[in-house]
């Protein structure tokens, strides 16, 4: 699709090499470092609020917050951007949720205990359904942003780069503990912080807003058209969407669980308040391809092709060291959390009740490598654009907004009400995404989803005690002074977590 | 470093797997471009007459047997295209175009080896239409009322919850 390149082939092999090497030594490093279980999985429960507000913020840019808010910005103009950095609410809404959260589940380890304890068996598979289906349609939607980065810059093949970045972020994970995250993490926000100021001043400074302003309204009118329909349907649609990824995905939930006693509140309100200007920022950068006339042949690559165009082998490499470095932030993370959410979930749960820590730690190992193999082939496939993609899956997550806020909060919402808010929640937003545009399917998700919560408690009212939610750890997993909150063997075995 | 911990000369030394992935990525020579004027012209978005959109952006797709070639792409107002705009002219093979208003637009291309003159030009792709017509205002404002509502009721929900736990 792309024939022309701008960063030379090896200049991006020589950054790809370079900054793989980082990363799976810093892994390393940080990992070695963990002395025992507690440090390795929840860094002992006890994070404080720089390292918990860099590890939730560095996992909150992903390399969609720098590829996709570009992308919305040429698709949808003005709104888009500011509708992707509406993004921020869901790290803003969880911060009470997270201190809920630690005071409720003292011992809890994923988001699949919370509804298990909550709502029952059946809710729980179909979270879990749920959860992982959303989970790979973002380790998806990270393995293609990467391939997409490096064609787009350089013109390696897209599946060279990919398997590539794919690669060194399922080893990364596999070498680090939750040190060797949050660490990373630290480093990473930096990063990107500072990379994208660079980036728009840059910009701003070589083509300018009035330029960029008249070009627009002369050949895209619409992109400057606040009462563009799509845009004006997306709005609450985005928001909705990073709600329901942040309220169910136990990529937050373990974070919550590892933040120390009162950090888990102050740590995500000032990670959402320091991330949502990062969209805007990213997405600016693509209202100037019309003024620098540019070629874009797909839009999840605007980003990096104005960066590059406009500010030469410069603009190139700092792209590339911003996209790998929310790359790895983020895949680290999610395969993890995912990990964790596999083994202790469906492997220990439903399988192997009564599997030894040696089994748990190998089946962490594979799971990690397996879903990195899954991610590979449905990469390979290239089957959509970055922006659908990650929005197909809005119309699951959006769903689990009400059952799980709810379920928080009310004593009376009720198992058949959280259970079926999920599942038809779901379907009405995907028949929405399927008839009317990606850009509507959380909002339909989430819509149906509450009305039925909000209906089944009125109607049907339940009773529940907040103390069944503090489920002794499994026999066997206490440390050695007897303590149920020190570790498990589960935290041994999932090897690098968050 | 893990790389570190192995002898001198094991693959797994930091120079060796650098150098190997080096070769890896570094892509092979391009073909090299067409020498003889195409005589078929492209194929553009898959030789489909139309499409309509509600956002006001799509993606133009061509294609050629012939590789490395050179393109053209037109846009009018008109089926006859008698007022034309080069969107786009290069080696790439799509175009992404958005922010149009509601209206008609046509496309064609053409192709021409990349040091060819105008008499090297393919003839023009049959014309493909794509028709912009934007959602209802009305539809999109039913639905921000929604989106709004639900979202103040979860805020509701997670601050009036918190309250009545903490009382």
């Amino acid at each position: 699709m792309v024939n022309e390149a701008i960063l030379d082939p090896g200049i991006a092999a020589i950054l790809l090499v370079a900054f793989s090497v980082l990363w799976v030594f810093l892994g390393w490093w940080w990992g070695r470092a963990a002395k025992d279980v507690e440090d390795y999985m929840l860094a002992g429960r006890k994070v404080g609020l720089a390292l918990g507000t860099a590890t939730a913020m560095a996992t909150w840019v992903t390399s969609n917050t720098t590829m996709v808010a570009p992308q919305l910005a040429l698709q949808m103009g003005i709104w888009g951007m500011v509708g992707y950095s509406l993004g921020s609410v869901g790290l803003i809404l969880f911060a009470p949720m997270a201190r809920r959260i630690r005071n409720l589940m003292p011992t809890g380890f994923t988001s699949g205990d919370f509804i298990r304890l909550r709502y029952g068996n059946f809710a729980w598979r179909v979270f879990l359904l749920i959860s992982l289906f959303y989970a790979m349609g973002w380790l998806v939607s990270l393995g293609m942003a990467g391939g997409i980065l490096i064609q787009a810059l350089s013109g390696i093949e897209y599946w060279i780069g990919m398997t590539v970045i794919l690669g060194i972020c399922v080893l990364y994970t596999l070498l680090g503990g939750l040190r060797a995250v949050i660490g990373t993490d630290f480093i990473q926000t930096l990063i990107i912080i500072i990379g994208i100021v660079v980036l728009g001043f840059m910009v701003i400074d070589k083509v300018g807003f009035d330029d960029v302003h008249a070009r627009l309204t002369t050949e895209r009118p619409e992109l400057l058209n606040l009462l563009m329909p799509a845009a004006i349907m997306f709005l609450f649609n985005n928001l909705l969407f990073g709600v329901g990824e942040i309220f169910h995905s136990n990529v937050w939930w373990s974070r919550a669980f590892a933040f120390r006693p009162g950090v888990g509140f102050k740590a995500y309100l000032i990670a959402g308040l320091f991330w949502a200007p990062i969209p805007i920022a990213a997405g600016f950068v693509a209202l100037a391809a019309p003024e620098i006339g540019i070629n874009v042949p797909r839009p999840d690559m605007v980003g990096p092709l104005v960066a590059a165009n406009l500010l030469g082998t410069a603009g190139a490499i700092l792209v590339f060291i911003i996209v790998f470095s929310a790359l790895a932030s983020s895949l680290d993370s999610l395969l993890a959390a995912t990990s964790d959410l596999i083994v202790e979930d469906i492997y220990r749960k439903h399988l192997r009740p009564s599997a030894t820590s040696p089994m748990l730690r190998r089946a962490a190992s594979a799971v990690i490598l397996i879903l990195g193999g899954i991610t590979w082939i449905l990469c390979i496939l290239n089957l959509a654009t970055l922006a659908s993609l990650l929005h197909f899956t809005g119309a699951f997550v959006a769903s689990t907004i009400w059952p799980i806020a709810a379920g928080l909060f009310w004593k009376r919402t009720n198992k058949k009400g959280a259970t079926w808010a999920m599942i038809l929640g779901t379907v009405a937003g995907v028949l929405a995404y399927r008839y009317i545009g990606f850009y509507v399917a959380a909002l339909f998700g989430a819509s149906v989803s509450m009305v039925i919560v909000l209906l089944t408690t009125l109607l049907r009212p339940g009773t529940f005690d907040w103390k069944d939610l503090k489920e002794a750890a499994p026999e066997g997993l206490e440390d050695d002074d007897g303590d149920p909150n020190a570790s498990s063997s589960i935290r041994t075995s999932t090897s690098p977590s968050a | 470093m893990p790389f570190d911990s192995g002898p001198a000369g094991r693959s797994r030394h930091p120079a060796v797997a650098a150098l190997l992935l080096l070769t890896f990525l570094i892509p092979s020579a391009r073909p090299s471009a067409a020498q003889h004027s195409p005589s078929a012209p492209p194929v553009l978005n898959g030789g489909t007459d139309q499409q309509t959109v509600k956002e006001g952006y799509y993606t133009l797709r061509w294609e050629h047997e012939q590789p490395g070639l050179y393109f053209v792409v037109e846009e009018s107002r008109s089926p006859e295209f008698v007022d034309t705009e080069v969107v786009y002219e290069g080696p790439d093979l799509a175009t992404f175009l958005s922010g149009e208003p509601n209206g008609e637009l046509f496309y064609r291309v053409r192709a021409r080896p990349p040091t060819g003159g105008d008499a090297d030009w393919s003839p023009w792709s049959d014309t493909h239409q794509v028709i912009v017509a934007h959602h209802a205002l009305s539809r999109a404002f039913t639905f921000l009322g929604v989106g709004a509502f639900v979202f103040l009721a979860t805020v509701v929900l997670i601050i009036a919850g918190g309250r009545t736990i903490r009382e």
